[in-house]
């Protein structure tokens, strides 16, 4: 019976996360299959548009930006998602009934990263790649290189935010939220000012720049952006599980720490 | 079995707890008593691992409950002043969280639910505040732990309810078992507990076990003006005063709880004395 | 169960056993609750039931069989009507002389009330 990680255990707490969380479960996936498909509907081959805010004549119109908002909205549904792990637990009678359930606190930590982290983003990810096996929608390997890129770049945020998410949620629980979504609006604006350079906003220009002048190949970019992920990743993940270790209650709203 | 030693707790503007010593031991059932403010939840979270010493240690079982070891924690559970219980059946909650309690026992989930006239059809959060604290103690009783933390346990128990809890709390301990109960309804359980742990101004005031305050203290009334010698303290009631005394040769008489606390709190020493 | 305020809890627990010894709701030789049970149905910690059953052994009124439980002794009823007895000589009955004392009521108005009440 190991103290700090037990199979079954695990999945006993997984099972209690899953079936008592169904209802925001449901509606957070109902949101993002929704959002995403009408982005697809939008982005179907009737509509002779390309993937990410780009028709194919190269030049960008109102449609392509209300199709790009609603997989913004739908990452941010993920995003949200994220900074649930342990939001709710900022209210003493779930920190209770959740710190004295018998598992360790990484098994629980676990399950609700799984939970409200992985479940989400294997949604977003099952449709994007899982449309493409039907004609309907625009493939990965029509879109240009230049394209693609930005979509791994879209594809990289979704998680690396997610984790961010989740580590400031942690560490500052009500407050998570808002400091995570800054971090994470300011880098989507930086980012699809590189997909979409001929955007001007001004004040983003620097990295556009940056990449107008190909200091970057794709490939390295792709190599570049895993690498990244996997790091800055993990480092808040980690980082979430030992601020979630010293974690107490808050007693007559005075906070310990 | 439970060890505090040495402790120190306290908030950045106040401090609660300062070289705290205490044990609880098998088989006793263990009343908390303290003024509001006193810290009596705050000791009860610590004994749970939900709040940190600041100095000192919390044992339970030989784990520090710094820890949160899963072990020590299949063997405690605590049962709030305020829950919430989640949006399911109650059979559903009974499925997700019995195997997390290795001695759990359905058998006597089933009797003390009965106890209370109820049973496992019900939605949790459809119930009336009573109802679901009735429920959760069933659950809390039928998990077998060897130790069970309860805070203002009968807190809005209607009042037959309060008589079903002391009779399926009382059918329901063990010499094995530790069961710690915080209130200030001490009338509720008055006959049920057999240890009576005062907390005040920081430290325990008071520890002492009924058979051991029976014998050395007598409760009684006096009429106004009538106030025996000796008398360690009175306070004013219907027929005049009440009054507690070390007791001399005499019988015993009944335990007053609220008595004893008023008097502790007002002439600690004496009482200290009359304990030596 | 409620308690009174004057008697200890465990001795108002034998008084209430004694009860049912006598009106037969316990019979002689037969088993009566555990110290658990009762506690249980009186709704009191244990250890007072355990005082209780031990002044209970000690006069005789009950006897333990090892894992299997307490009895009610062979001519329980007679030694509980004795042990009544005995008890209301020493508490009762002294403070009745004291109080018919204090009040200077000769103990032969007693007498003559008493026999006038048997007469009706």
């Amino acid at each position: 019976m190991n103290d700090f990680f037990n199979l079954k255990r695990f999945l006993l707490v997984l099972r209690r996360e899953l079936c008592l969380s169904t209802k925001p479960l449901i509606i957070g996936t109902a949101l993002i299959v929704g959002l995403l498909v009408l982005n697809f509907a939008g982005l179907c081959k009737v509509f002779d548009v390309n993937y990410i805010g780009v028709n194919k004549r190269g030049t960008i119109d109102g449609l392509m930006v209300f199709l790009g908002l609603l997989t913004f909205v739908a990452t941010i549904a993920v995003w949200v998602s994220s900074a649930q792990i342990s939001h709710n637990l900022a209210r003493k009678t779930n920190f209770l009934a959740f710190s004295t359930l018998p598992a360790s606190t990484f098994e629980r930590y676990l399950a609700r990263v799984v939970v409200f982290g992985i479940l989400p983003l294997v949604v977003w990810f099952a449709l994007y790649f899982g449309v493409h096996l039907s004609d309907a929608v625009v493939d990965y390997t029509e879109m240009n290189d230049r394209y693609q890129g930005g979509f791994i770049a879209l594809c990289a945020c979704v998680i690396l935010f997610s984790t961010v998410f989740a580590f400031w949620g942690a560490a500052f629980r009500r407050h998570g939220f808002i400091i995570g979504f800054c971090v994470a609006a300011f880098s989507i604006f930086a980012l699809f000012r590189w997909i979409l350079p001929n955007v001007s906003l001004m004040f983003l220009d620097p990295i556009g720049r940056f990449v107008q002048h190909d200091y970057f190949s794709y490939g390295r970019l792709r190599l570049v952006l895993a690498v990244a992920l996997l790091i800055i990743g993990a480092i808040n993940i980690g980082a979430g599980y030992f601020f979630y270790r010293r974690k107490q209650m808050i007693v007559k709203s005075v906070k310990r720490q | 079995m439970i060890l505090i030693n040495s402790l120190d707790f306290g908030y950045s503007k106040h401090k609660v707890f300062e070289n705290l010593n205490l044990t609880f031991d098998e088989g006793k059932i263990y009343g908390l008593l303290g003024l509001n403010g006193a810290g009596k939840s705050t000791l009860l979270y610590l004994m749970g691992g939900l709040l940190f010493a600041d100095n000192g240690k919390v044992e339970f079982n030989g784990f520090d409950m710094r820890e949160r070891n899963p072990r020590a924690l299949a063997d405690l559970f605590f049962v709030p002043e305020e829950f919430e219980l989640p949006d399911v059946k109650f059979e559903t909650y009974i499925k997700l969280h019995a195997p997390f309690y290795p001695n759990f026992s359905r058998e006597t989930l089933d009797r003390c639910l009965s106890g209370f006239g109820m049973d496992t059809s019900c939605r949790l959060n459809r119930l009336s505040m009573g109802q679901k604290k009735k429920a959760f103690m069933c659950f809390a009783l039928a998990a077998n732990t060897g130790l069970l933390i309860m805070d203002e346990p009968t807190n809005g128990l209607d009042i037959p309810s309060k008589s079903q809890f002391r009779q399926v709390v009382s059918s329901c301990m063990t010499d094995e078992r530790t069961i710690i109960i915080s209130t200030h309804q001490v009338r509720d359980v008055e006959n049920l507990i057999d240890h009576i742990t005062i907390i005040n101004d920081k430290q325990i005031v008071f520890n002492r076990s009924v058979a051991d305050i029976t014998d050395r203290l007598v409760f009684t009334d006096a009429r106004f003006g009538q106030r025996p010698e000796g008398a360690i303290y009175a306070q004013p009631s219907s027929v005049g005063e009440q009054v507690v005394m070390p007791r001399g040769g005499e019988q015993e008489t009944p335990l007053n709880i609220e008595l004893l606390f008023n008097a502790v709190l007002a002439e600690r020493e004496k009482v200290a004395t009359i304990f030596a | 169960m409620d308690f009174k305020e004057s008697k200890p809890i465990y001795l108002q627990i034998v008084d209430r056993i004694c009860n049912e010894i006598v009106t037969g709701k316990y019979p002689e030789n037969e088993r009566i609750p555990s110290v658990r049970e009762y506690a249980a149905i009186v709704e009191v910690n244990a250890n007072t039931v355990v005082r209780s059953y031990d002044f209970l052994q000690s006069g005789d009124v009950i006897f333990n069989r090892r894992g299997i439980g307490y009895f009610v002794s062979e001519g329980a009823i007679e030694k509980i009507t004795a042990m009544r007895r005995e008890s209301f000589m020493n508490e009762q009955l002294a403070e009745f002389f004291d109080e018919i004392d204090m009040l200077r009521i000769p103990i032969e108005t007693i007498v003559e009330l008493y026999k006038k009440r048997n007469k009706q």
